[in-house]
């Protein structure tokens, strides 16, 4: 590209703005394409309606640490279906991972909108091995979700789920 | 506060969700039911259909039919298949009265129908809607049955009757039902006729099986087919199949796709016709192996052929033509060791997952898998996507690899398991997908080396066991569906079920057809004292089997049929022998 790296800045859901090296930026398909279609505007800030500047510190710290890895394809589905199938996350991304709940959801979230493919992997694998094993009740505490279950409406769906237990 | 409500796991957008969900286990998916009512009608809403369509398996000969089953249930009924094949929790049946000769059979499964090409005649097993199984599938965890009952079979000879039986000349070596036309099949003699015949409809096609008693027993005199087309290659340039004594020249295979758009032959001197079956009438596409082929099989954009010592596969254009350039080959074990392919087969279009989803599942049976059963013993998985030769994953049966036993048939079955068909014994194997053997861990199963293979010790997934009745028979051919296996010794039809059919009255076969099988084993019991008839596999190494298992089951002078119900099976572990029953069909 250039002697001088190029630069996008990017502006949050709560109006800060972040100047962002490109191959950093495009890392996110949707900021990709955006950054396509407004061509050469110098200055000009993409805005985020969806992501915090949390968050977004967050994300940018993945896509730096990521800069340099091949991008997906645009229509990766099948080929990244061999990545899928194992649950193994990177060493580093495990680390990097290890946030609050609130954090996680709101990561893989702004993911989804940011269209970072290998960002809403490493999440939902997360949340997928967070579930793995786990009793309902541990669960409930796990998510901090509430048993709207009577006892013996429970018992019942207990009872009917039996069969998957083995 | 209300950040936190909104990014919780039971809110998450159904595409996440959707990301979320595919890589749970069965298991945590389903207990996921149990923690509150949001998330569960997520589960039942997306999760239990994402899982079905990435785990599928065929259900052709469902009953009800599989469209009219809620997902969770058939997500069930798959589980229930899948663990019934981990821990070998089967029922065995033969399906007798036996033929009267030993055969080499051809056997097809349609939606309807078992479909047996037995010497010169085609034998039909019509599969009926078991009047109770729509309340016993509706019921979900009972015990009960999910899959059409077998009846009582109709003969159609192919042969001309005038004609006597002719050892073996006329016998039939390939069926290939047309899916778009019902009771139309292709049909291929040994001695070079390939015919297109369309049976005679029963005119009868009513559900309840009591009321068709009288019928079926008259049924089974012989009916004749009626014959539609007569396919022959002899216009084709360079080989016809007029020899050069003036006689068709024989053939010894015959398969078609899946829907039965096309079929191929093969003859003894290794000519290959393609055919298809639409008209108008197009010429055959024909080329020429170096040798006769012992195995082939058609798929939409492949003709492969197994010959001495490899795979020969063959790309198809959608116009038919074969591109003779682009033919690659795959091998078995590695050279210098060489073998032939004896079986080949391919998962078929309603198991295997759709190529135009985004992924392919976590499902084992792809539909770029090919399966195929060698001599050596050993059945090889190779990946046709791949540009190697070599097979991505092989098994083995200890037993009988040190039997010298070939693979004569193989099937995928279930989600992750696929079966074998062995040459001696009436042996079937059964394989866990996700637990392929080496041959290296078996070159002495009986020694005491392999005790180190500690880590095999969970590897009791993969087993055997004696079909009913093969008694030393090779096991000819073998089809699945509906988590039910059926295959073909020398003699008879067998079946063994995973899906729970079996445990109910009446539930595997009809009232009709265990009658002539009570009057056949009655009528046998009598002539029994002249001799009992030597299976083609008992010769040889293999009779040992005899003391060391006694798996030929003891005749039961009061029980009648118990004779033909029951298997005895054995698990693969590679010191000593663990010996199983299989439950006897009620």
């Amino acid at each position: 590209m250039a002697e001088k790296k190029q630069t996008v800045i990017l502006q949050t859901s709560d109006d800060e703005q972040f100047t962002v090296e490109k191959v950093v930026a495009e890392r996110s398909a949707m900021i990709k394409s955006m950054m396509e279609d407004l061509g050469d505007q110098e200055g000009q800030a993409i805005p985020l309606p969806n992501v915090s500047s949390s968050v977004l510190t967050k994300i940018l710290e993945y896509c730096d640490h990521h800069k340099t890895e091949p991008l997906p394809a645009p229509d990766a589905n099948d080929a990244d279906d061999s990545r899928r199938k194992t649950s193994e996350i990177g060493e580093w991304d495990s680390r990097w991972i290890q946030v609050d709940q609130e954090m996680l959801f709101e990561i893989i979230l702004a993911a989804n909108y940011l269209d970072i493919k290998p960002l809403l992997d490493v999440g939902c694998k997360t949340v997928a091995n967070m579930i793995k094993g786990k009793t309902p009740e541990e669960i409930r505490k796990l998510f901090n979700i509430t048993n709207d279950f009577t006892p013996e409406e429970e018992e019942q769906i207990r009872k009917e789920n039996e069969w998957a237990e083995e | 506060m209300t950040i936190e409500s909104e990014s919780n796991l039971d809110n998450l957008p159904d595409d996440v969700l959707a990301l979320i969900f595919r890589r749970l286990e069965l298991k945590d998916l389903i207990g996921l039911k149990c923690v509150a009512r949001g998330i569960a009608e997520r589960v039942d809403g997306l999760g239990i259909p994402l899982y079905l369509s990435l785990h599928r398996q065929s259900h052709c000969t469902a009953s009800p039919p599989i469209h009219q089953w809620a997902p969770l249930d058939i997500v069930r009924y798959n589980h229930r298949i899948n663990r019934s094949l981990a821990s070998h929790t089967l029922h065995a049946l033969q399906i007798v009265p036996e033929w009267p000769q030993s055969v080499i059979p051809a056997l097809e499964i349609t939606e309807d129908q078992l479909v047996l090409g037995v010497g010169s005649k085609i034998l039909i097993h019509p599969l009926v809607h078991s009047s109770s199984g729509k309340s016993r599938a509706g019921c979900g965890n009972s015990s009960g049955s999910g899959g059409k009952v077998i009846d009582r079979s109709i003969e159609y000879v192919i042969e001309d009757r005038t004609k006597k039986y002719q050892g073996g000349k006329s016998d039939i070596v390939g069926i290939v039902p047309i899916s778009s036309i019902k009771n139309d099949f292709i049909v291929a003699q040994f001695d070079g006729t390939i015919q297109r015949v369309a049976l005679p409809q029963l005119v009868h096609d009513d559900h309840n099986i009591e009321a068709d008693n009288r019928d079926r027993n008259t049924s089974q005199a012989n009916i004749s087919p009626r014959m539609k087309a007569r396919y022959s290659s002899d216009f084709s340039l360079g080989h016809g199949r007029i020899s050069t004594q003036g006689h068709r020249e024989s053939i010894n295979t015959l398969v078609g796709t899946d829907d039965g758009a096309r079929f191929m032959s093969t003859s003894i001197s290794g000519k290959v016709d393609i055919y298809s079956t639409h008209s108008p009438w197009v010429e055959p596409t024909s080329f020429q192996l170096k040798s006769r082929a012992w195995s082939s099989l058609l798929s939409p954009t492949n003709a492969l052929l197994g010959i001495q010592g490899s795979i020969q596969l063959y790309p198809i254009c959608p116009t038919g033509a074969v591109l003779e350039d682009h033919k690659r080959k795959l091998i078995g074990p590695e050279t210098p060791l060489l073998s032939s392919p004896y079986s080949l087969h391919l998962p078929t279009s309603s198991t295997s997952i759709p190529t135009s989803s985004s992924t392919s599942g976590q499902s084992s049976h792809n539909p770029n898998i090919l399966l195929s059963g060698w001599y050596d013993s050993h059945i090889r998985l190779h990946d046709l996507r791949s540009s190697s030769p070599l097979p991505t994953t092989q098994f083995v049966d200890p037993y009988t690899w040190s039997d010298n036993s070939a693979y004569y048939s193989t099937t995928y079955i279930g989600e992750h398991h696929i079966a074998g068909g062995n040459s001696k014994h009436g042996t079937v194997s059964f394989f866990d997908l996700r637990n392929p053997t080496s041959s290296l861990n078996y070159s002495n199963p009986t020694n005491d080396q392999n005790q180190g293979q500690g880590h095999r010790g969970n590897s009791s997934s993969n087993w055997s066991c004696f079909s009913p009745g093969g008694k030393g028979s090779p096991v000819y051919a073998l089809k699945s569906d509906n988590g039910i296996l059926y295959g073909t010794t020398e003699r008879r039809l067998f079946c063994l079920t995973f899906n729970g059919q079996g445990s109910h009255k009446n539930d595997l076969i009809t009232s009709n057809l265990e009658n002539a099988m009570k009057e056949s084993y009655y009528l046998r019991k009598n002539k029994n004292k002249n001799g009992r008839y030597v299976p083609n596999g008992y010769k040889g190494r293999g009779g040992k089997w005899t003391w060391t298992v006694k798996y030929d089951n003891d005749h039961d002078e009061l029980g009648g049929m118990r004779e033909y119900k029951g298997a005895r099976g054995y698990e693969h572990r590679s010191r000593y022998i663990d010996l199983f029953d299989s439950l006897e069909p009620v």
